[in-house]
């Protein structure tokens, strides 16, 4: 579900991309083809096979001692040149997503907890799908640098065996290194992030030990809206998670990335009417229900309320709907039984097209607040104490309906900004040979890219 | 007399067989000449090859090995990661110097052949150019022949290392596969084989971006059965969880790590949470039991350690007397706690020589010689022992930092004197004693193949104290470069005196300065008794103690006299007092030798007891807690004399009848015959 992660077959394997703007339409492989080691390589090929003891007739006290996971030698396949942009998290606009949305809301965040002051002395606390390349954290590093902050992080990725863990064990050992990094305290961990909704897992006490975070960021690769409603491990149920443990460690503000699919195809129905339900439940408000029709030309009641209503619906209408249903869905979320609400802030929305040739990646910002409860005084004694403001969940709806409406379409931008593109290329050429990309592969790989940009949208000749 | 060739290293060991057959010819022409044939012995390759293979007997020596090596590295940080309590894949990464192709090379096709210690060390920038004993940084190197690392053997036979040297522009990854030491196929084995294989690897030369960055980290993998077993408590938990039947089930460790759901449990439907989205993974994540540990979540890692430490010593009264680590920690924690007690870390609070004038344990210095007594040492106001003393262990810079974050815990050498008893306290028999000091042999005049080595230096402190929790902190730690594979001895070094009282309220550390290297066995783990450093080490260790034994019992002997005199002076005046309270003028009361006295006393009018007639029988023993327990009985049976005789109880008995009614109510009392 990850970059590079076991699950997240949809980025990688996906359908057609008429557009062909993953840049990998010449491209089949996500590696080169395995390099020859020589004598090295057969040999250990030859160990590997000499070492499957799976159907070897042993009883019990012969396996307890050997076990069935014989040692294997590893990826020999592991090539030194990777090829760039062969894969999703490689793009150029994917870098644009974590400069200019994770990267910014981060350096922003570091300021209002005041982070970069001598005396605070705190680390920045990140929780993220790091993938095998650790790409968000080696750009992330570079803001709390320039903030003279360290950064410490925890990563869920599930690289177990042979080339992908070669290359996560490499790419970590790469990134614990960098200055700021807090090398005693940041890990990833090779478990599953959904399985942090199993009370007793492993990854739930992790989670535990590492919360509460300042940054978390859950880039996948599939939807979130993928699976039923009461699916005990899916990212949705495992956001709900990590929001329930922020909310209850009483935790300062926050930031929320989610990058997910959103597409009638890639949806759970049973879901999607859950999100459209807590969007109904604001059309008895009129703000929301003016800004709603304002931005979209639909009665908000009739849009979300009704089953005909979705399905009939446009595509981009459904996107916007199952967006807003999800803002709305953390508003729910984000308050600790029994205390005020958090207060819950878009700050916006970034998309590109993985299939199709309308955008259907969703890179969503949320910044979350606690708010504070005000002590009660049942016998009167004292006044009661004039509490926070906290704004109502219609206000918070509409502003949130109000930044998802100005989503910005990534492709078109630097499509049809090509200095913009070029900048960002750069910057993500550098990010990528810091985990061993070629600078030269990297370039012409981004130039194919450039062109099929300049193509569509015709920057290029703007500029 | 006719002499061969000494040969040694690698030219020696692929001609062994050539010199063989020569010391064989020359054996067969001696019998007829008569000629004495002079050779060296020579030990062949097959014990390198059974070493490489795990010398090491507790899978913990492998991770002790390991930072030692970081250690060795000069590291300053070393993270020791698990994924406890499933112990799947173990990780130790540190910020040394790193490996570069050479050193590398080194290590894979030199095992035991290390080149620390030798001039090549310097050569090949491991060690200090100028003194290959030591690091660059100026530790003293722990590592000596180039083993440790295989001590991995003892968790897995597959493992990863990734290392870097700063300017490098490439990390190396070499995957190995150690091969399992067999003995089949001796028999084929031709003598003078001197290759011996002992494993498996492949190189990979990484490009790097980041030219300053160094270090290594040890991944080791697919930690096997026997080895997972261990690590997760497993006997422990089926004791608690699954005893045998005709076993009763016993209670779980006061701390633990928690207990992962094993294959069997795995299969019941409640623990599998199988569903669409994880169909292709069987959960082997889950936690049966929970873990039990004394830190919380958001504790520092300093924090953690300290409540660790702290936890011991809060067992110790609350249910057991005698708290143990191997009892109330699982395999886990007591991992955990005996890397802080073996590595070369900081103390939890100060080195016991930084202890200051302030503390309130008694100071001494031990003599050398051997019929020495120790010799009192005050420590003037705000000067440390270390100052007072002249006293330079641990021997490192105060700014060579070495910080081992195990999990998130940050360990410390687990021994602190803070919690001690106080001297002051009432009784000062259990005021701590801390006997301190510093030897040096002289072996310089001695051949070094006869000595051992021309040095052999050592601090060292022997702390006395009435109680030493826990268990595992009682004996003596040995420590050479700071570090110790021996843990603390109980047995100190063999000494065979019988104060096994004594013996187990010593908490005893020696820091070896120089020598004693060469005694201590490859695994670090015991000493090689027939080595003179180790017999000079026991010798000084045994002088110390009977130095220590003799001064805390003379200490104990005068604390406890004047304590009884104390104590009965106290009592008397409880006596007099409740006499007092029942008249204001009491009779008296005397006790003398023998009836002839008495009567001389009944006619000045004094009630007199004959002691001879009241403890007929009795023995007086001639010891002063005798004496003092007499003068007790004496002193009671008057007050009660007094008492009876304000309340005209005696009436008209005669004085042989009122000592009979006394003799009676002392009988009662258990003080009279």
């Amino acid at each position: 579900m990850s970059e590079g992660g076991a699950g997240d077959s949809a980025e990688r394997d996906g359908a057609a991309d008429p557009a062909g703007l993953d840049g990998r339409e010449e491209v089949t492989e996500y590696r080169q083809p395995p390099v020859d080691y020589g004598a090295q390589g057969s040999e250990s090929a030859h160990l590997e096979t000499a070492m499957n003891a799976e159907d070897a007739d042993m009883d019990e006290h012969a396996r307890s001692a050997y076990g069935n996971e014989l040692a294997d030698l590893g990826a020999d396949q592991y090539v030194h040149q990777k090829h760039p942009g062969a894969a999703p998290w490689h793009h150029p606009r994917k870098h644009y997503c974590r400069i200019r949305q994770w990267c910014r809301h981060a350096a922003s965040l570091i300021k209002r907890l005041g982070l970069n002051r001598p005396v605070q002395g705190r680390a920045l606390r990140y929780l993220s799908l790091p993938g095998d390349e650790l790409l968000d954290i080696r750009t992330l590093v570079g803001v709390c640098q320039r903030s003279n902050v360290g950064l410490r992080f925890l990563g869920f990725n599930t690289a177990h065996s042979g080339e992908r863990k070669l290359e996560s064990d490499i790419s970590f050992s790469e990134v614990i290194g960098i200055e700021g990094i807090q090398k005693e305290a940041s890990l990833v961990v090779a478990e599953r992030l959904e399985r942090i909704s199993v009370r007793s897992s492993k990854a739930h006490r992790t989670l535990q030990e590492h919360a509460p975070f300042d940054v978390v960021n859950l880039d996948l690769c599939d939807s979130i809206f993928g699976n039923r409603p009461g699916d005990t491990e899916s990212p949705f149920q495992a956001l709900r998670q990590i929001v329930d443990i922020q909310a209850a460690r009483n935790h300062g503000p926050w930031l929320l990335f989610v990058t997910t699919r959103i597409g009638r195809d890639v949806a759970n129905m049973h879901t999607v009417k859950g999100l459209m339900s807590l969007v109904a439940s604001n059309a008895e408000d009129d703000t929301f229900c003016r800004a709603f029709e304002e931005r979209y030309n639909l009665d908000c009641s009739t849009a979300a309320n009704s089953e005909e209503g979705i399905e009939s619906a446009t595509d981009e209408v459904f996107k916007k709907l199952v967006s807003i249903g999800f803002a709305k869905w953390l508003m729910q979320v984000a308050r600790p039984k029994g205390a005020n609400p958090a207060i819950v802030e878009v700050l916006d929305c970034f998309t590109y097209r993985v299939h199709g040739s309308e955008p259907d990646m969703y890179s969503l910002s949320f910044h979350i607040a606690p708010s504070v409860s005000a002590t009660t005084d049942a016998t009167g004694i004292t006044a009661d104490i004039e509490s926070e403001h906290v704004p109502s969940e219609f206000s918070m709806a509409a502003k949130a309906l109000e930044a998802l409406s100005q989503a910005t379409d990534v492709d078109e931008l630097l499509g049809r900004d090509i200095s913009l593109f070029d900048r960002t290329a750069r910057q993500a050429t550098d990010v990528l040979c810091s985990a061993r990309h070629s600078r030269s592969l990297c370039e012409s790989e981004f130039g194919r890219i450039r062109t099929r940009y300049d193509q569509i949208w015709g920057g290029g000749s703007e500029s | 007399m006719a002499e061969l060739p000494e040969g040694g290293g690698d030219e020696g060991r692929a001609e062994m067989a050539a010199d063989e057959r020569t010391l064989l010819a020359r054996l067969s022409a001696a019998e007829q000449t008569g000629e004495t044939v002079r050779t060296v012995l020579r030990t062949d390759d097959r014990v390198l090859a059974r070493i490489s293979d795990g010398i090491y007997r507790k899978p913990g020596s492998a991770l002790r090995e390991l930072v030692a090596n970081a250690y060795d590295a000069d590291a300053t940080t070393v993270v020791l990661r698990t994924d406890a309590p499933m112990f799947r894949e173990l990780s130790v990464r540190d910020d040394g110097v790193g490996m570069n192709k050479e050193t590398l090379t080194r290590l894979i096709h030199h095992i035991g052949g290390s080149a620390k210690r030798t001039l090549e060390g310097g050569a090949l920038g491991v060690t200090d150019p100028s003194n290959p004993s030591l690091t660059i940084r100026g530790r003293r190197l722990i590592g000596k022949i180039g083993i440790g690392l295989f001590s991995v053997a003892q968790l897995t036979r597959h493992f990863r290392i990734i290392t870097k040297r700063a300017g490098d522009k490439f990390r190396l990854v070499a995957d190995v596969v150690l091969r399992t030491y067999s003995e089949d196929d001796l028999a084929t084995r031709t003598q003078g084989d001197s290759d011996v294989v002992t494993g498996d690897v492949v190189i990979r030369t990484i490009p790097a971006d980041d030219p300053n960055a160094h270090g290594t980290e040890v991944i080791l993998r697919a930690i096997e059965p026997p080895a997972r077993a261990l690590l997760q408590s497993a006997e422990m938990w089926s004791q608690v969880l699954e005893p045998f039947e005709g076993e009763s089930a016993v209670d779980p460790p006061a701390f633990h790590i928690g207990k992962a759901v094993d294959a069997s449990e795995r299969s019941s439907p409640a623990a599998s949470t199988r569903n669409e989205f994880n169909s292709d993974v069987v959960p082997n994540d889950m936690f049966r039991i929970e873990p039990r540990l004394p830190w919380l979540h958001s504790d520092s890692p300093d924090a953690k350690f300290r409540k660790l430490v702290d936890a011991v010593r809060q067992l110790f009264g609350a249910k057991n007397p005698r708290p143990k680590i191997s009892r109330e920690f699982d395999f886990y924690l007591q991992q955990m706690w005996e890397l802080s007690v073996s590595l070369p870390l900081d103390y939890l609070d100060r080195h016991p020589f930084d202890e200051e004038s302030d503390t309130d344990i008694r100071v001494f210095r031990l003599a050398n010689s051997r019929k020495g007594q120790p010799s009192s040492v005050r420590i003037e106001p705000s000067r440390t022992i270390r100052q007072e003393l002249g006293l330079v262990a641990p021997a490192r810079s105060h700014d060579d930092v070495f910080d081992v974050y195990f999990d998130d815990v940050l360990l410390r050498r687990p021994i602190t004197f803070n919690h001690l008893p106080l001297a002051d306290s009432e009784d000062l028999r259990k005021a701590p004693l801390l006997f301190v000091g510093s030897y040096s042999a002289s072996l310089s005049r001695m051949p070094s193949h006869v000595s051992g080595g021309r040095s052999l230096k050592l601090e060292a402190y022997f702390l006395w104290t009435p109680k030493v929790v826990p268990d595992e902190l009682k004996g003596v730690c040995v420590r050479i470069a700071d570090a110790s594979g021996t843990g603390f001895d109980p047995g100190f070094l063999g000494y065979q005196v019988q104060e096994l009282n004594r013996l187990n309220q010593i908490i005893a550390e020696v820091y070896v300065l120089d020598g004693l290297d060469a005694a201590l066995n490859i695994d670090r783990e015991s000493f090689n008794f027939g080595h003179p450093h180790a017999k000079i080490l026991s010798s000084w260790v045994h002088s110390a103690l009977r130095q220590l034994a003799t001064t805390q019992k003379r200490l104990a002997s005068e604390a406890r006299s004047s304590a009884r005199g104390v104590s009965l002076d106290k009592q008397d005046e409880e006596l007099n007092a409740i006499v007092a309270s029942v008249t204001a003028s009491p009779a008296e009361v005397v006790f003398v030798e023998d009836s002839d006295t008495a009567v001389t006393e009944h006619l000045a009018g004094r009630l007199a007891l004959s002691r001879s007639t009241v403890f007929a029988g009795l023995p007086a023993g001639s010891g002063s807690r005798q004496q003092q327990s007499r003068a007790l009985a004496e002193k009671q049976l008057a007050a009660i004399a007094q008492v009876l005789d304000s309340h005209d109880m005696f009436g008209s008995m005669d004085y042989a009848e009122r000592e009979n009614i006394l003799c009676v109510i002392g009988r009662i009392l258990g003080v009279a015959r």
